[in-house]
């Protein structure tokens, strides 16, 4: 077990890395971009501290005004050069702390107003429609990809070959488009926009609550949900399908398979215990990269969609200047990504015996 | 010389074997033939006046999220195309009042009674009257104007518009002066619409001012749409429809304007015709498509606009009765062009009236030099840093891989967007920033292939020899190399261009430039989707997923072909 303890150490220190990385280069951009919002949520602070403390009746001086406006400013770090700033922003992207960032439009499901509520609705919005659709594609992508490899060259083979290199080329926020066109436009049977999942939801709270509540609202969910779920569905399950069939074709040729059909033992065996055991530690790591490129796609297909995740929080903060939001979106998405990553690198890890037992090579 | 001759007949020869690899070239061959021929296949001002000129595509009168026309060929049901209808009448009588003549004849229109009597009048008498006649008139000349356009609908879906852009003016609008205008509008039934409400639909004498509507009563200047500039001459301040003035007159809105203003004596005044040949009424606040309803049979359902289409020719005439005082000049009315806007052209228009067709075809442009600089660029970047890194070894390749690491782990979408937008709208920004992320995919397999090319003889005889490390990487490394890169370069095309669309369609795309990711994000942002605008988001998608596949099979070609122990 020691080799996984060392796989594991690595994988953090090196997402750790990355993560440093990636929030200075957001803070560089936030502390040039943000100056002018932090200045005026500075002035907002302060005169609502002057004004509570008025309420009080406390008579206040030049010098004690001037001394409350600096320490709101030090709190925001407004007094520091900018380097020093630059890393304060850094530490507090690391340390998840948006809170301090005011969110300028209005977001759907947001309960508060400041990045972090925003983020906070947005998330999980995301990762239910993602894992889903991540799933839905790991399940048809094994069952294609070995049954592509059993007959390789086959027709099945060929068709599966060209969907994934046409679907590495298309856009899927566009096919999202097409998907609306055909399915809300011209069938009528899906919603056009799903941030309307709102107001379905705010009506269904007025009838029931608890867990009733949370029962009934998974119906609502899953009409908002299909369409775009259908969409990622089908322009990943190709690219799925033909990375796990390269990487049970090269487990074929392997001693091993042979042996196990001299056996005698069923094709179904062979396959699904033999062949896809050993070559789940690739499909791993295959999975790891494509959720992570299907993730910057999603961002865009999720405006398409009007998907009330991270991704339309993306659009609606770059329409409307929002830099905070922007800045927490975007580390948050980075995070996830890195985290992703280092999950599935453990999961490898898991996976295969030779890290497994503290052999070299492995996880990367 | 020679040598390369062979190496390019050899590869062309191993071409034809890998038939997608034939394929891709042939497409990207086309791809820049389409992209050079570029002015000769549309209209490179479309492209230019793409954004913020509105002006450029008001003139050119097109409509608003029409269809492409082919759309005839497959669809039961034809619709009107967009066309120029001509001008069929033009007439421009002018009666000059100081003429005697002139005037004698103005009389035998209006009162000919008066007229006969005058004539029997002797000479001397005669002319005294008609001085004193002249005296009593507020104006120099009456000027008849009628141009009348016709359409010949035989489509089964009528036109969105008719529109007639014209030049008009100069009319003066004094107190007592009125001036006569009546648009007419016959439908091949023989039912007659005036526009104008107040005028006849049945013009028997063209001289006779009570046949038309008042042009200077309030409110039917704005809703025609006549610009209308207020002079002062003197002490006098009066309304003027300066000379050449542009007016573009839209049948559609103004019909829409009209049922708009739920006054029901203007309504049937103008509509009053058709409804009552048909016995209805348009309730207040029901939504009617105006050219459906002037354009359907006078049947039942024609207010709901399930009557069938009324097909034959149409008639849109305007007529002006014009009072000119004395010290102004004639006016002028004159049709630059009358439209019927249907369907157009072979891509459609967007929401604001575009040709969608030169704006899809110059994103052929874009998508390739954005595909082909950020792959080539950023393969050349990450192939010089992994021979580098890989060739000196030692700390230098440590800190060289451990930074190539933490990039190739960085998330691209999320950073590209917040440095898009961090360093402006500019397709530079863009490509700049792409290759920043883009150089890092082939670094890990340049630097092993560096390491066992530095173990090879010939690269300790250089050494030994004494040339330095640059000498070596560039004369004996590099060029070995670089052959194993060319089918990774193809392959980093289509994620550079998705990368560049998806950012156009988040809005950070050059604002100046129209790219297919740019068409996307104003179909996006113009609701194409809630319209049903197919035209307007398939062909920018389908361009993006063409080019890419482009240069995926030129990618697995040239991988099978250069790169021969991939082949199974």
């Amino acid at each position: 077990m020691a080799g996984l303890g060392v796989t594991a150490v690595k994988a953090i220190a090196n997402a750790l890395i990355v993560l440093i990385v990636a929030a200075l280069i957001i803070s560089t951009v936030f502390v040039e971009q943000s100056e002018q919002e932090l200045k005026g949520y500075a002035l907002e602070l302060f005169q609502a501290r002057v004004r509570a403390l008025q309420m009080k009746g406390i008579k206040l001086t030049e010098a004690q005004l001037q001394q409350i406006n600096m320490t709101i400013w030090r709190d925001l770090g407004l007094l520091e050069p900018v380097p020093v700033r630059i890393l304060r922003f850094t530490l507090w992207s690391i340390t998840f702390n948006f809170g301090m960032f005011p969110a300028k439009a209005h977001y759907a499901g947001a309960l508060g107003n400041t990045a972090k509520d925003v983020i906070l609705a947005a998330l999980p919005n995301t990762i239910m429609l993602f894992t889903t659709a991540t799933l839905i594609c790991i399940l048809i992508g094994i069952f294609l990809g070995l049954q592509t490899a059993r007959k390789a060259g086959g027709l099945a083979d060929r068709i599966i070959s060209t969907i994934a290199m046409i679907s590495a080329s298309l856009p899927m926020w566009w096919v999202g488009m097409l998907m609306l066109l055909i399915f809300a436009f011209d069938l009528g049977i899906a919603p056009f926009a799903c941030i309307d999942v709102y107001s379905d939801l705010a009506q269904l709270s007025r009838h029931v609550s608890g867990f009733l509540y949370w029962i009934y609202s998974i119906p609502i969910w899953l009409k908002y949900m299909w369409l775009p779920l259908l969409t990622i569905v089908i322009v990943s399950f190709g690219g799925w399908a033909y990375t796990i069939r390269n990487v049970v074709i090269s487990v074929m040729t392997e001693d091993f398979v042979h042996v196990a059909r001299a056996k005698g033992l069923p094709e179904r065996t062979v396959l699904y215990k033999h062949v896809l055991r050993s070559a789940s530690p690739p499909i791993v790591t295959m999975s790891a990269l494509s959720i992570v490129g299907s993730l910057g796609g999603a961002i865009i297909t999720e405006t398409v969609f009007s998907w009330p995740g991270m991704g339309r929080t993306f659009w609606v903060a770059l329409q409307n200047g929002d830099t905070g939001v922007l800045i927490a979106a975007t580390y948050v998405t980075v995070f996830l990504f890195v985290v992703i990553i280092v999950l599935l690198d453990f999961i490898y890890a898991l996976l295969d015996p030779r890290v497994r037992t503290g052999m070299a090579g492995g996880a990367r | 010389m020679s040598t390369y001759v062979e190496r390019i007949r050899w590869f062309l020869g191993e071409l034809k074997r890998v038939k997608s690899g034939l394929f891709g070239f042939i497409l990207l061959f086309i791809l820049v033939g389409v992209a050079l021929a570029f002015p000769l296949i549309a209209n490179q001002q479309d492209v230019m006046y793409w954004s913020g000129h509105a002006e450029y595509w008001q003139k050119k009168m097109l409509p608003v999220l029409a269809p492409p026309a082919w759309i005839n060929l497959f669809s039961p049901q034809k619709y009107a195309v967009t066309h120029v209808i001509p001008v069929t009448k033009s007439n421009y009588t002018i009666l000059n009042m100081s003429n005697d003549k002139d005037l004698i004849k103005y009389l035998e229109l209006m009162n000919p009674d008066v007229a006969k009597a005058l004539k029997q009048l002797p000479a001397s008498q005669r002319k005294a009257l008609l001085n004193n006649l002249r005296k009593g008139l507020h104006f120099k000349y009456l000027i008849y104007i009628e141009k009348d356009m016709v359409y010949d609908f035989r489509a089964d879906i009528p036109p969105s518009d008719i529109e007639v852009l014209a030049k008009i003016g100069p009319i003066v609008m004094r107190k007592g002066l009125v001036q006569g205008i009546n648009i007419l509008f016959s439908r091949p039934d023989g039912i007659t619409l005036t526009l104008t409400p107040g005028a006849s639909t049945n013009i028997t004498n063209p001289f006779n001012i009570n046949q038309y509507a008042d042009l200077t009563s309030p409110g039917l200047l704005t809703r025609l749409g006549i610009p209308v500039t207020t002079n002062t001459s003197g002490h006098e301040s009066f309304n003027e429809i300066v000379a050449n003035t542009t007016w573009l007159f839209s049948l559609r809105d103004y019909i829409s304007s009209v049922i708009n203003s739920r006054n029901p004596a203007i309504i049937n005044a103008i509509l009053g015709p058709i409804l009552r040949a048909v016995n209805a009424t348009i309730k207040t606040g029901t939504y009617i498509n105006p050219m459906v309803f002037l354009m359907s049979k006078a049947e039942r359902g024609i207010v709901s606009g399930t009557a069938p289409p009324l097909k034959g020719r149409y008639v849109l005439s305007f007529r002006f009765l014009i009072k000119v005082p004395k010290g102004f000049k004639e006016p002028r009315f004159i049709v630059e062009k009358a439209k019927v806007l249907g369907v157009y052209g072979l891509l459609g228009t967007d929401i604001h009236g575009r040709d969608l067709w030169p704006a899809f075809i110059y994103g052929v442009r874009w998508a390739l030099l954005v595909g082909i600089l950020v792959s080539v660029i950023s393969t050349f970047v990450g192939v010089m840093y992994g021979v580098i890194s890989g060739y000196l070894g030692g700390w230098v390749d440590v800190v060289m891989t451990r930074i190539a690491q933490v990039v190739y782990s960085l998330p691209v979408l999320p950073l590209l967007i917040i440095l898009a937008y961090f360093f402006g709208p500019s397709i530079w920004n863009v490509i700049i920033i792409l290759i920043a992320f883009g150089w890092v995919g082939i670094v890990f397999t340049v630097r092993s292939m560096v390491l066992q090319i530095k173990e090879n003889l010939y690269v300790e005889a250089a050494r030994a020899v004494g040339a330095s490390s640059w000498r070596i990487i560039f004369k004996h490394v590099f060029p070995q190399i670089l052959p194993y890169t060319f089918a990774s370069m193809a392959l980093s095309v289509p994620g550079a261009i998705l990368a560049e669309a998806g950012l156009s369609f988040l809005g950070l795309g050059d604002p100046n430039l129209v790219t297919w990711g740019k068409i996307l994000h104003d179909a996006q942002a113009g609701n194409a989707v809630l319209n049903g605008a197919w035209w307007w988001v398939l062909p920018p998608g389908i361009g993006i997923a063409v080019v890419g596949m482009t240069f995926v099979f030129i990618g697995y070609a040239l991988d099978r072909i250069l790169n021969p122990r991939l082949i199974r």
